[in-house]
Order: C-alpha cells, then structure tokens, then sequence
C-alpha cells in the first residue's frame, strides 16, 4: 500500500513540475510553473465543483425553489402590511437557506481541493529554494495564491463570455 | 467602489498571500517548540532516534495518519453536510481530535511541553477552520454577488466580524492549551445538540408548523383574490429612512422596521469571536441572527452576512498565520476532496434515509461528544470512544 503511494506521489510530482521544466531560464520557468499549475487547479476544482452540482442538482432546485417560494410570498406579504405572515414566511425560507448553503459547501470544497493540493505539493517541493524576488523569505504560496485568484477570475470572465455568446446565436 | 464585489474578496485573498510571506517563521517557531520538548519514549516527549517517523506537521513520533481514514472521515463529513445540512465543522473536530488522535498527542505535553502543545492545539483550530469556514465564506460569496445588501448593517456586522475574530485569535492563539480547548469544544457541541433537541420537540415543531400555516392561509387568500392589492411603487424594495449609533429605521415594501445596529455589531463579535475561537464556521449562526434581530427577509441577511463570514474568515486566518501556526496543507487538500466526494455522494443516498431520524442519531452523537469533550478537557475524565 505505501509502495502504491509513493509510486502515486512520484507519477504526480512528474507532472507539476513539467511546466517548471518548459523553459531554460529559472526565473521564466518558475513563473510558467506557477500559472501552469494555477490554471490547471482552477480547471480541475471547477470540474470537480460542476461534477458535485450536476448531482446535487435535483436536491438544490427543491431547496432553492422552496426558498424562492417562502421569500416570494413573504415579500407579498409585506405588500399587503400581512407582518406575521411575513416573518412566518421569512424563517421558513431562512430554514431552507440553512440546507442550500450546506450543499453549497461541497460545491466550494470540490472546487478548492485542488488548489490546496497544489498548495501543499510547492511548499514541499520548494523548501529551502530562494525564490525570484523573495529569495528565502517567503514560500511558494505568496505566488500561486494570487495567480490562482487570477485564473478563477479569468476562467469565469471566459465562462459568462460564452454564456452571452450562446444566448446571442439562440443555442 | 464600482467594481467592490470581485476588489473585496481579490484583495481580501491577497491579503492572506502577504500573510503567507511569513510562512518561514513556522518552521522556526515549531522547531523552537520541538528543541525545548524533552526527550524519551514517554508521553509527552519527542523520541531520541533522529529517524523516528515523522507525522502530522512533521514531528518526530507525532501520530502518522493513514490518507485513506483521513480521506474515509471526510467523506463523512461531506456526507453528514449535504445530507442533515450541518454537523461539518463538529465532525470535522472530532475527526483531527479523536479519529486521528491529534487531540491526545497535544494533551501529552500540557506538562512537559505547554509551548508545542498549544502550537499543536493552534494547528488543529486552524485546519477546521479552513475545512470548514473556508467553504462557507466561498458558498456566501454568492449571495453577495447577487448585491442584495443592506450596506450599514453590513458595516457594523462586519466590523463587529473583524474585532471578534481578531480578539478570539489574538487572546487565544499559543496561550490555549489542548484540555481546555477541548472542554470548550464539548460545550459547544452540547449546546448545539440541546437546540437540535428542541427543533424536534413539540414546542420547536409547533414554531414550525404555525409558520407554515400562516404561509399556507396567506397562499390560499392570495389565490383567491387573484387581482391582488397593488403595490405603490414608492414602497417597492427597502429604503433606510434613518441610520444613527442606536437606531437604524427603514421601510421595505412599505412596511417599517426598525434596530438598533449595536445589536448585529456585538452578535458579529460574538459569533466571530465563538467561530475562530473553536474553529467552527459562523456562516450557519450570522443568518438565522440576522432574520431573528434586524427582520430582515432572507435574500438580504443572506447577502450581508456573507461579507461578515468572508471578513471573519479571513481575519481568523490571518491572525493565526502572522501568529506562526503551522498548517498542513496537504491534509486538508486531502479532507477538502473527502467533504466534496462526501456532497456527491450525499444526495445520491439521502432518498434512503429520513431526515427526522438522521437528526435524532446526531443529537444522541453530539450528546455523546459533547459530554466525553466536557468531562476529559474540564475533569480530566475519559469515556469510551471519545
């Protein structure tokens, strides 16, 4: 089991530190490595985020709809000045907004994993390594956070570029 | 700030990166605390082999978790939230203090050495906050994309957020020692199992059902009278009419309230203060808080909430970093897959469980928690299992 480990670490290793290896120069490599690995945590952590929602969808949509539901009504409630209605309605969609955010925890974990995964593989890889700009007084992190930040942003700009796009041509 | 719903959380990230650039002091500060720990075989002390295994932050002797339980229980952890909708952050802590006997290693060198101990005690807190708070305040983070905010309640419960996360880690952080942290831990999940309790009790039932019946008879009413009563579109939405120290007055679809902002300023601090304190989320207290003091509707306490469990995170996180709490990152990695494969497989077998029993069987296991947390961090007294 631990042979099965190791040889698993050794094959992942293999691969995060191919794009550290693209380039000659260690600074311009070092930079690669880390948007490579950026881009490509921020792709699986949305994989795995859309994978999780495809089978909690079924679940979501009744938590959703019933939250919808109870703040729909509660809100013409208020337009009739039907205050206990209203507060009666109010916590009852604020129940099910307790079992909606639950669900959307295991959507936010499936896509941060990897991330942290990354996270954890640079500090090891990298201890005892100055760094471009940094030297030995900050970690891998101080990099890879904001470019992954970065990727996130750019990948959900992308996301809703696509989405625009579709609506316009009606598919 | 036309643009602050990507700036904040941007810049409240990269203020966690710059945190991060004291992650050398980690090291420095634990293997201070390992040199001053005795050695021998003992509990409570660090073995005199130089290759000695190496577990959980990398100290010699300190307990070797297998990845597949550590994945296992947070697959149950995962399970437990999509399936009963909370739990997490307790099972998350009874997994790093029991399951993996994090917890007992910390207790051993409340003698011999308080300094490892506490950093051991800070490292545990730590990972269930990123398990835990991390996901919630990514999950927030959507409602308040949806900028349905009441920007001065917002203010002071995030303020109130900022200064008791701060205060919690700051008086806590390398001064806890694991018995007490444990004992307060118990408290906690007994407390949480006694409102569990309630919520099926009658009385808690009966809140429920009168709710739902006034919503029921508003709906029927409604239906009835098709045409409805027109709205003036004056009142439409939510308009503060007076915002001072002590009052907050606004109307919303007409209809007036009114609070007193010093109210969600001091729940923010506690509920922040509880939350880093323990290393729970407060995401799923700040809601029901909200809705209970302001009345506000849902859609906004949701949304401005969201910005104090983003803001009490982070801060947490940060006072423990610049403290020099050494994470582990790859173990939570690791459990963070565990909870995500635990919410796929969660309503995939919801369908073959009651809901009402799931949450009776983890009443009776928060009961059982908490009273073994109570007695062994307070008492000094060990129940089986626990």
């Amino acid at each position: 089991m631990n042979d099965f480990f190791l040889h698993a670490f050794l094959a992942l290793d293999a691969v995060l530190i191919a794009p550290f290896r693209l380039v000659d120069d260690a600074r311009a490599g070092f930079a690669c490595g880390i948007l490579a690995t950026a881009l490509g945590a921020a792709l699986l952590g949305r994989a795995c985020a859309a994978a999780v929602d495809r089978v909690q969808r079924a679940k979501r949509n009744r938590q959703e709809a019933e939250i919808k539901r109870h703040q729909e009504l509660s809100i013409s409630a208020l337009a009739v000045k039907d205050r206990e209605t209203y507060l009666a309605a109010n916590h009852l969609a604020q129940e099910a907004y307790g079992n909606a955010m639950a669900l959307a925890a295991g959507r936010a974990a499936a896509l941060i994993w990897p991330a942290l995964m990354v996270l954890a593989w640079s500090t090891w890889r990298f201890s005892g390594v100055p760094l471009p700009l940094v030297g030995e007084s900050a970690g891998p992190a101080v990099f890879f956070i904001p470019a992954y930040l970065a990727a996130q942003w750019g990948l959900g700009r992308l996301k809703r570029a696509r989405a625009v796009r579709r609506g316009r041509t009606g598919a | 700030m036309k643009n602050w719903k990507w700036t904040l959380p941007v810049g409240l990230l990269a203020i966690v990166a710059i945190a991060l650039w004291f992650e050398p002091a980690f090291a420095d500060k634990l293997s201070d605390a390992i040199a001053k720990a005795p050695i021998g075989d003992q509990p409570g002390q660090i073995p005199a082999d130089p290759n000695a295994p190496k577990g959980f932050l990398g100290i010699p002797g300190s307990p070797v978790v297998n990845p597949i339980l550590a994945f296992c229980w947070a697959v149950w952890v995962g399970w437990i939230f999509s399936t009963v909708g909370a739990f997490g952050g307790v099972m998350a802590g009874v997994g790093h203090m029991s399951v993996f006997g994090f917890g007992a290693y910390a207790g051993s060198f409340k003698k011999t050495a308080p300094d490892l101990g506490k950093i051991i005690t800070d490292s545990i807190k730590a990972s269930n906050q990123f398990l835990v708070g991390l996901s919630a305040a990514i999950s927030s983070f959507n409602y308040l994309k949806m900028k349905r905010l009441v920007v001065p309640l917002a203010v002071t419960l995030g303020l109130g957020s900022l200064i008791g996360a701060w205060l919690a880690q700051e008086l806590s952080a390398g001064k806890l020692d694991f018995k007490s942290y444990q004992g307060y831990f118990g408290l906690f999940v007994l407390l949480l199992g006694g409102w569990l309790l309630y919520e099926t009790t009658p009385a808690g039932q009966a809140k429920k059902q009168t709710a739902k019946k006034a919503a029921k008879a508003f709906e029927d009413a409604a239906k009835k009278q098709a045409s409805g009563e027109s709205v003036d579109p004056k009142n439409v939405g939510l308009h503060i009419n007076h915002f001072s120290i002590s009052k907050c007055a606004f109307t919303f679809y007409g209809v007036p309230f009114q609070f007193n902002p010093l109210i969600p300023f001091l729940g923010g601090i506690v509920i922040s203060a509880v939350a880093a304190f323990l290393g729970v989320g407060g995401g799923f207290l700040l809601v029901p808080f909200l809705t209970s003091v302001t009345q506000l509707p849902m859609y906004l306490a949701a949304g401005t909430s969201a910005l104090a469990v983003l803001v009490s995170m982070v801060t947490s996180i940060i006072t423990l970093l610049m403290k020099g709490t050494p994470i582990e990152w790859h173990f939570i990695g690791l459990e963070m897959l565990g909870i995500a494969v635990g919410s796929f497989v969660g309503p995939m077998t919801s369908k073959y469980f009651s809901d009402v029993w799931l949450k009776r069987l983890f009443i009776v296991l928060s009961v059982y928690v908490g009273v073994g947390y109570l007695l062994a961090g307070f008492f000094n007294y060990k129940i089986p299992g626990v």
